[in-house]
């Protein structure tokens, strides 16, 4: 029995009589604070969300031979991820079915087996039950059979690499799940033929915040930027005119069922400078980008870029790169360029997940992300400044992390739990003429469109809706 | 860029004992160095790191027992250089809106279980030593805890030392703060 019991397809009321489309208003946008911090809540999500939602758990680099495995987790579910000897990847609820000892005790390893350290119970990693000690004295009966003593298994499936899971069989497919936004991420992730890769285990540290104050960031805040980051500007790192000047933030989102895309216009840009004074007009696609390639490629690495991408896309890598974005509900990607003091470009690529841990907490994991073709220089160089900028000790990040614990306080309150997250800076679909992607458009500066988009699709999650 | 492994650190040089006049210096320099991170005087501290510094706290993973190390190579919760340092100092001492240490942290680090080594080279010290971070937050009781083993190559430059080489090897696989806005 996986999900079945969990598979509620009304939308239910809370202890209080309120549902969630009380604590939604889609008429102002405005979200009851009492979402970040509500114990009830919390619990619907992990039922209704996390087990159906595609998350993301590992790179398949991470565990490259048989029986390699990591542990990661599906909302609070541990599960054991591992490399199948036929070279398929498995995850596996992390639960003896015996006892609900913890089965793995390792967080990685290699194992063609797993026996429970507390009775004996022995599996193998793609969960199948192989058997308990004793036999004669019959430790699992007869009155289940050996199928059905197997380890919960999630469905898994990959994209650029990256191993996602859900616990729901009738969640659709990860690529009908992602949708159209792949049109936009294979210009971060999918750029090569060989694809990206992580520098190993992920950064993983503990926030004291509930996961969506990350999440509702991370679906489109464009706003927090100017404000909370200001120190970057400050550092003239976003403006190349000088602390004072505001940056115009030119550029266009995407947004499809609560995922979410930024493209940062680049002939209006802030944060590279190796183009400018040069008439771009006169260069061919190819051209400008060997003149200055996309951030984390190497100028090696463009013939096979301009081979994998149509015209459209090519003028867009040039022109307007995606640099950052989250898959609903929880997985957050950057793939931006960091100028360099003297004056080149590096860049900063991660994966990121926000792993709730209960109402009041979660677990950020941080994978650092690489070309598998980048070569030694850049992958160390782009080790350091993805560390520099994100994760445990990025000097962005380290802004994020200090206030969303704020916001979670503040909803334990009596009056706070009232207050209201609110997104009424509204711009409204704006497709320029002629736009080749797909999804919902937002060209210019988003405001609060997609954000408010995450919470719709929140909205469907919680009311049992999903798909 | 190989971590060294504290716990399968086998071919050390010379032991300094702590009756030579060396053990003392390079104990009254770590203190003073703590001193000046406690003091949130980044720029002081700054002014103790060789150009050359490498300042990395890798990853942990929790492994079976005799596998391998449990510290990743490459990924790491520090990953730092002079320039990396150098940003981050100039944004906390510089700018108006490092929120993640405006207002500061009140921070103590203890130092201790100081063990110091002879290197291949005649001017530096392998410098091991146990170390406790505490840090207050704003109004809130609980503290920002954190411990660790740091592995230092201090150099002798003019008389004083420089840090060429910190590695931090924490204790926890999962660390319990919400940043490292912070330097140990």
């Amino acid at each position: 029995m996986a999900i079945d019991d969990l598979v509620i397809t009304t939308s239910p009321v809370l202890n209080d009589g309120k549902t969630f489309d009380d604590l939604i208003d889609v008429a102002y946008r405005e979200v009851d604070l009492r979402v970040l911090s509500d114990p009830e809540i919390y619990r619907l999500e992990l039922d209704r969300l996390f087990a159906r939602a595609w998350t993301v758990l590992a790179h398949e680099d991470e565990i490259p031979n048989p029986g390699d495995f990591v542990l990661r987790y599906v909302g609070q579910d541990e599960v054991i991820v591992s490399r199948n000897a036929d070279g398929t990847i498995s995850a596996v609820l992390n639960v003896c079915t015996h006892r609900a000892a913890k089965l793995c005790r390792f967080e990685a390893g290699n194992a063609n087996r797993f026996t429970c350290a507390y009775h004996g119970w022995a599996f193998r990693p793609d969960g199948k039950f192989l058997g308990s000690p004793i036999p004669r004295e019959k430790m699992h009966g007869e009155l289940r059979s050996k199928d059905e003593l197997g380890l919960l298994q999630a469905r898994v499936d990959t994209s650029w690499g990256m191993v996602f899971a859900t616990f729901d069989p009738e969640a659709p497919t990860l690529r009908d799940y992602i949708g159209p936004m792949a049109w936009y991420w294979d210009m971060m992730f999918g750029r090569t033929s060989n694809g990206i890769t992580v520098l190993g285990a992920p950064q993983r540290f503990t926030i004291r915040a509930n996961w969506k104050c990350a999440a509702e960031q991370f679906a489109g805040d464009i706003f927090h930027t100017l404000n909370l980051h200001k120190s970057m500007q400050e550092l003239e790192l976003l403006s190349t005119d000088g602390p004072v000047q505001e940056p115009a933030m030119a550029g266009l989102s995407v947004s499809h069922n609560g995922h979410f895309v930024r493209l940062f216009d680049l002939a209006e840009d802030h944060y590279i400078n190796a183009l400018k004074g040069r008439n771009l007009k006169d260069l061919d696609t190819a051209e400008r980008l060997r003149l200055q390639p996309p951030p984390g490629m190497t100028v090696d690495m463009i013939d096979d870029l301009v081979a994998r991408f149509e015209p459209a896309r090519l003028e867009l890598f040039a022109e307007k790169p995606p640099q950052v974005g989250q898959l609903f509900p929880n997985v957050g990607a950057l793939a931006m360029p960091f100028p360099m003091p003297d004056g080149s470009v590096s860049a900063f690529f991660t994966w990121r997940a926000w792993v709730p841990k209960g109402p009041e907490e979660f677990e950020l994991f941080s994978w650092t992300v690489v070309e598998r073709d980048a070569p030694q220089e850049l992958r160390d160089q782009m080790r350091l400044m993805t560390a520099a900028t994100f994760g445990t000790s990025g000097f962005v990040e380290v802004d994020d992390t200090d206030t969303w614990p704020m916001q979670t306080k503040a909803s334990l309150g009596a009056m706070g739990r009232h207050q209201k997250l609110r997104y009424q800076a509204i711009r409204g679909e704006v497709k320029p003429d002629g736009w080749p992607g797909p999804g919902q458009v937002y060209d210019g500066f988003a405001r609060d469109d997609t954000q408010w988009e995450f919470w719709l699709a929140y909205l469907k999650y919680m009311t049992g809706r999903p798909w | 860029m190989t971590a060294i492994d504290p716990t399968t650190q086998t071919d050390l040089g010379r032991r300094v004992r702590r009756h030579e006049p060396l053990y003392g210096e390079i104990v009254e320099h770590l203190e003073d160095e703590v001193q000046l991170l406690d003091d949130n005087d980044l720029m002081g501290w700054y002014q103790l790191l060789a150009e050359d510094v490498v300042y990395r706290a890798p990853v942990v993973v929790t492994r079976a027992k005799g596998e391998r190390s449990p510290y990743e190579t490459e990924m790491a919760h520090f990953d730092e250089n002079a320039m990396t340092i150098f940003l981050k100092v100039m944004r906390m001492t510089q700018t108006q809106s490092a929120w993640a240490e405006n207002p500061a942290s009140r921070t103590r680090r203890i130092v201790s279980n100081v063990r110091v080594f002879a290197t291949d080279v005649a001017d530096e010290h392998r410098v091991e030593s146990s170390i406790l971070l505490l840090r207050s937050r704003y109004d809130e009781s609980a503290y920002d805890l954190l411990s660790g083993r740091r592995v230092d190559r201090l150099r002798r430059v003019d008389g004083g030392f420089k840090l060429a080489e910190r590695t931090i090897y924490f204790d926890q696989a999962t660390l319990g703060v919400q940043n490292l806005a912070v330097y140990l």
